[in-house]
């Protein structure tokens, strides 16, 4: 009998065996909650129907509404697949009913990191059963047709989430290794998982995908919050087993039945109930965890109330004030307090309790609850006190008028610096010296505030001075040595100036932007526009990942069509990996790639982008195209084409085809990655070389500029021209600086006259001047940079010209022909005064051509200008500079190797890395200054290639 | 005088016992009954890096035979301790009791040099920290047959087949193949033999599960011991297995 009951367990699968008409059982049978006037909701969206809104949301026709009075939920349809997912059915939104708050970006069901190991479902059904509603998906795994998968998502009234259920069997010969989780997509700089777990918290182990094992833990639950307004709060408990089992980190997390091997023949199923609490606070989604657990495990919990006293208000302000509850080595809750100070959390009963609050990134008060004594009841522990802070009032004036500013707030001091420098949420972010907001959701950001009339912000103890430039061509504007004392309140107006420096007949533009609607962004599209407005960029592309974003309503709010142009476009970011290479064994992703225009369509999925996976570029282009991008009239960029990866997913094109520089590209394709460059796809109508241009400088550290360069000079050598680019990359107030770099766009189009297509081809014809601050203007005759290839005479000039404002330096100008340095111009004027106006000139000289270029053959030519670029070398010989003079001596060598501690006593090295960072200036110093408002950069700029035919009759041939 | 009735020591007969289905199913037993009782340690591998894909086997099962009569046999083999780990991005292990088997064989003819026996077994799905939801339930049944054209030598071949689903109440996966065995042993010495043997499936898990070669070297020691060191390697077919092993003492009582 024992035998027979073991057998046949109590809880098994019901639509695991193909027939679609199948019902699985309401998961979750414990749970109850009761309400006065509950209501549920199921039906597939139209186009036309609203759908709930929030940063995040991304509901379009087909997709699935599931909703009741508390939350709503949108499971995808089955052909809009989102990310890491193979296909839909996943959840895509879920926020708080009536307030479009959606800040989830995916959770779809896996059973390990691999892409085949996802679910890829084949039927979606709609069920309504009276108050119970609910949509079952049938399929299996994407990469195991034998492997049957089953999920229910159901809603009942009155209940704060989702319940879930999933069904799988293993109908495969041998073993599996199942890890049967809910991948929570964060995306990154966004949501971040707390799990009750000891030195846990928002801490949790690194790991890598070869050591990801290492990172699992067991917790009762997973919370998972934004922490800054509008937001929801997410989470998940087990309803099967006390504890969910999984990984943490800023990309991804996973949580479910710990992995377990997955013997032929056997089946699992996981019940457990997604969460959705409203506001930023990790302590409202844990509130309902332990009601939930309550529920499940009869666990008691009790409720501790308080208020926090904070001298100088702004309680309520994410970096004012956070609460902690932690009881031994274990956080159980972390709460932002109300406006007015008050709070309240759950945390289990029968514990002792300490609270931590935290005040900008800093614990200012640690204090055992009741005495130490354990806490059986409900509990006020009155109030806590913070140390009082400061007060100041920002505005900033541009030529005299108030306008649209980001002040960067820095101590002025050593004792400043390190008395308010700080990092949050256990150090994931960078430190910020001062941490005023959350590093990458709205003003203010880190030490980063928009202004826009009056603004003021509450600061800790300190000098701080405050800088802000609107652009690299207006004064750096500043007020420095402002004393901010506990409890005083000071007004701080910076004024900037706009210099003469925009060359005429010339258009300011950034073409690589995101904000809230991209995965990897939190920054609310108002604050988004308001920092649009304070770069002074003229034309922005909007490039959201994988989707499409106007800022419709933010741009219009904001008044800001008069002073912009908004394009729409999209990065396409590949998630799922895919083989595309005959010599190198892992699936891969082919990098970033931006296309402009492309139409926002509210009721589209991707919001009028494409499904972006698994193509080559060419196949890429494809389906863009097929979206609606114009591929006539319209841009595709190919993006930071060198770098590193993101959870296994290269950002770049040329590192995941593996080019190497130093053999010419292969133009038959074989199958090796230095085919691939001209492969046209399967499928495709475009090869995989037809985009337009190429970012040559991406980021306002532009710390790959020596890699972007080393492909754009390499592909120029062999005749192969594309337009060089120059974008900030920017996702928040934080990292890269929105226009900084920018394009300087020389084109018959102008601002009040704006002809999108004309300005298009312009940016295809490389009429670009890339810049983080210097202006370079060069010709030769009437031929300027660009794609165009001319013949020059026997007794022309290389005119240059180089401008910058007082507080970009610039040391030095490079003439470039055919990728080598042909004359350096050093010994460049200094303007005495960084504040001032005056010291824009710093070249204007005519160079004669005979004098840099070889005696023979067609050549080309671009010329930088700004800080010396630092020493690098090509240690794994692959044509890219990978590894700069990180010790100092002079030497570039394996001493310089980060993850090297010996000599690997090979010609080429394997292990490779970093590049060396610009050296640190010294405060004061004119380069200081620059970086006050372009932290961690320096001045570069460069023009396009000026090509000379000199002997091909026609065709440019470098070299030749 | 019956070519089984020669073997007086403790040197295995019939074909290589190392299978590549859990259980053992599909290997034919021998053909001549004898009491026996031995202990077994062995496993396999599976290695597919590109696929980010390892599995790796190992166990010590208790294995006995009964000789009911000169004809008939009785088995059962019980893996007293399993370990399964499955390499992957997220990896994960299991050990504990393995599966079970018992079965039992009859000869239907026999002569001085020729053998034919009907020979079945069922594996029971006793490896509960394994399985945890279905229970896989499996049994072979076919014909073994054994020629002995020289005192120290024995062509043998097997028909058998197989069968199997899983209990527990999900998807019971039922499925059903064949396996054919042909091979020789040959005994060096009487206390030193060798086995070959050549081993296809067809239908149970593919159309082709597998062709595959086994070896095995076996030893006496002295009237009651015996010692084989025996592998079998898929060759062709679905079956993913690089190898699997096994090293065998049992003594004959």
């Amino acid at each position: 009998m024992l035998i027979l009951l073991a057998l046949f367990g109590c809880d098994t699968p019901t639509c695991l065996d193909g027939d679609t008409t199948c019902r699985m059982p309401t998961p979750c049978p414990e749970v109850s909650y009761t309400c006065d006037g509950g209501t549920t909701e199921v039906h597939v969206l139209e186009p036309g129907d609203r759908h709930p809104g929030g940063m995040a949301a991304l509901a379009s026709a087909g997709d699935v509404i599931l909703g009741n009075d508390k939350v709503v939920a949108v499971i995808e349809a089955l052909d809009h697949p989102h990310y890491i997912a193979p296909a839909g059915g996943a959840l895509l939104d879920l926020s708080i009913k009536g307030q479009d708050n959606d800040s989830l970006r995916h959770i779809f069901t896996a059973t390990g990191l691999l892409p085949e190991e996802a679910a890829h479902y084949t039927s979606l059904e709609v069920i309504d059963d009276g108050d119970i509603k609910a949509v079952q998906l049938i399929g299996t795994l994407d990469g195991y047709p034998d492997v049957p998968i089953a999920t229910r998502y159901e809603i009942h009234p009155c209940e704060p989430g989702i319940r879930v259920r999933t069904e799988i069997a293993n109908g495969t010969p041998d073993p599996m290794s199942l890890y049967l989780t809910d991948a929570f997509y964060w995306g990154d700089r966004g949501s971040l998982a707390f799990t009750p777990a000891p030195e846990g918290g928002f801490t949790h182990p690194s790991f890598g995908l070869t050591t990801i094992g290492d990172a699992f833990f067991d917790v009762p639950y997973m919370i998972s919050g934004l922490h800054s307004a509008p937001a929801t709060t997410y989470g998940v408990v087990s309803c099967d087993e006390e504890t969910v089992s999984g990984f943490q980190s800023v990309y991804v997390s996973g949580m479910g039945p710990a992995p377990r091997v997955f013997p032929s023949r056997d089946w699992q199923v996981y019940e457990r109930f997604i969460l959705a609490a409203d506001g930023p606070s990790i302590s409202g989604g844990a509130d309902i965890a332990l009601e939930l657990r309550k529920q499940l495990w009869d666990e008691d919990y009790v409720t501790i109330t308080g208020t926090i006293e904070a001298p100088g208000g702004h309680v309520g302000d994410t970096m004012r004030a956070t609460v902690e509850l932690e009881s031994g080595e274990t956080p159980w809750t972390d709460i932002l307090p109300n406006p007015d100070g008050s709070f309240s959390a759950r945390v289990p009963a029968g514990q002792t309790y300490t609270a931590n609050v935290t005040a900008f990134g800093h614990t200012v008060l640690s204090q055992p609850i009741n005495d130490g004594g354990k806490v059986s009841a409900d509990l006020d522990i009155g109030t806590l006190s913070l140390p009082a802070v400061g007060e100041v009032t920002l505005s900033a004036t541009i030529d005299g008028e108030p306008d649209e500013a980001l002040i960067f707030v820095v101590p002025a001091d050593d004792a400043t610096e390190l008395a308010v420098g700080a990092t949050t949420f256990g150090g994931v972010w960078d430190t910020c010296a001062p941490l005023l907001g959350l590093p990458h959701g709205g003003s203010p950001g880190c030490n980063r505030v928009l202004v826009n009339a009056d603004t003021t912000i509450a600061l800790p103890d300190g000098t701080y001075d405050f800088y802000s430039a609107a652009g690299p061509f207006t004064t750096l504007g500043a007020v420095r040595g402002v004393r901010v004392e506990a409890g005083t309140a000071a007004s701080v107006t910076v004024a900037i100036q706009t210099l003469d420096l925009q060359p005429p007949g010339t258009l300011s533009a950034d073409f690589h932007v995101h904000g809230g609607a991209s995965f990897d962004s939190e920054i609310p599209d108002t604050d988004r526009v308001r920092a649009f407005l304070a770069s002074r960029i003229q034309i922005l592309v909007t490039t959201e990942h994988d989707v499409v974003n106007d800022y419709a309503e933010a741009m219009s709010d904001l008044g800001a069509s008069a002073r912009l142009h908004l394009i729409t476009g999209t990065e396409s970011t590949g998630h799922i990996l895919f083989k595309f290479r005959s010599d190198y064994d892992f699936p891969e992703v082919i990098g970033h790639w931006i296309f402009w225009p492309l139409r926002y369509d509210e009721d589209a999925p991707y919001r009028g982008a494409a499904w972006d996976e698994k193509a080559e570029p060419g196949l890429l282009m494809t389906h863009q195209r097929d979206a609606g991008w114009d591929d006539d009239a319209g841009v595709s960029q190919l993006n930071h084409p060198f770098g590193g990866s993101q959870f296994g997913r290269d950002y770049s094109w040329a590192s995941a085809a593996g080019f190497d520089l130093t053999q010419p590209l292969k133009t038959e394709y074989d199958g090796t990655g230095q085919s691939l460059y001209f492969h046209t796809p399967d499928g495709a109508d475009y090869s995989n070389a037809a985009y337009d241009v190429q970012e040559v400088m991406n980021g306002s550290k532009n710390e790959n500029f020596m890699q972007y360069r080393a492909l754009w000079f390499y592909l120029l050598n062999q005749g192969i021209v594309r337009g060089g680019t120059a974008n900030s990359d920017s996702h928040s107030l934080t990292e890269n600086v929105l226009g900084t770099p920018r394009n300087i766009v020389y084109s018959a189009s102008t601002f009040d006259h704006f002809d999108l297509a004309e300005f298009d081809a312009d940016v295809r014809a490389g009429h670009i001047l890339g810049t983080s601050g210097p202006v370079v203007e060069v010709n030769i005759g009437a031929h300027v940079p660009g794609v165009e290839v001319f013949t020059p005479t026997a007794s022309d000039v290389l005119h240059v010209r180089v401008r910058a404002a007082p507080w970009v330096p610039v040391d030095e100008v490079r003439i470039i022909v055919n990728g080598e340095v042909a004359r350096t111009l050093t010994d460049l004027p200094e303007p005495s005064d960084p504040f001032g106006v005056e010291g824009l000139d710093r070249v204007d000289m005519d160079i004669a051509l005979t004098d840099i270029l070889p005696a023979t053959g067609d050549a080309w030519i671009v010329v930088e200008a700004g800080t010396p670029l630092a020493a690098s070398d090509d240690l794994d010989c692959n044509g890219v500079p990978d590894t700069g003079d990180n010790n100092d001596d002079g030497v570039i060598d394996w001493r310089d190797v980060a993850d090297l501690t010996e000599d690997p006593e090979q010609d080429c090295f394997t292990t490779v890395g970093p590049l060396a960072e610009p050296p640190e200036p010294d405060r004061g110093t004119t380069d200081w200054y620059y970086r006050t408002v372009t932290p961690g950069g320096y001045p570069l700029a460069f023009t396009n290639p000026l090509l000379l035919d000199r002997e091909s009759g026609g065709i440019f041939q470098a070299g030749e | 005088m019956m070519w089984c009735d020669t073997l007086e020591n403790g040197l295995a007969n019939g074909q290589v016992q190392v299978g590549l289905i859990d259980g053992d199913l599909g290997v034919a037993q021998a053909l001549c009954p004898q009491n026996r009782l031995g202990l077994a340690v062995g496993g396999g591998a599976i290695v597919e890096t590109t696929n980010f894909y390892g599995h790796i086997a190992g166990s010590g099962t208790l294995r006995g035979t009964l000789a009911v009569s000169k004809r008939t046999a009785l088995y059962a083999a019980i893996e007293g301790f399993r370990y399964d780990a499955v390499l992957s991005p997220i990896a994960s292990s299991a050990m504990g009791l393995g599966y079970t088997d018992i079965g039992a064989s009859g000869q239907i003819v026999q002569t001085d040099n020729l053998a034919l026996a009907v020979q079945g077994k069922v594996v029971l799905p006793t490896a509960f920290t394994l399985n945890q939801n279905g229970w896989p339930l499996a049994a072979d049944l076919g014909l073994a047959a054994g020629w002995s054209p020289a005192d120290n030598v024995v062509v043998h071949g097997s028909v058998l087949g197989l069968g199997g689903l899983a209990l527990g109440g999900g998807p019971q996966f039922p499925h059903a193949g064949v396996h054919v065995d042909a091979g020789l042993e040959w005994r060096a010495t009487p206390g030193f033999g060798v086995v070959v043997d050549a081993l296809g499936g067809f239908g149970y898990t593919a159309p082709v599960d597998v062709f595959a070669a086994g070896v095995g070297f076996r030893g006496a020691v002295g009237e009651h011991a015996g010692l084989a060191l025996e592998a079998t390697v898929p060759l062709v077919g679905r079956e993913r297995t690089l190898a699997a092993l096994d090293l065998r003492f049992d003594w004959r009582l």
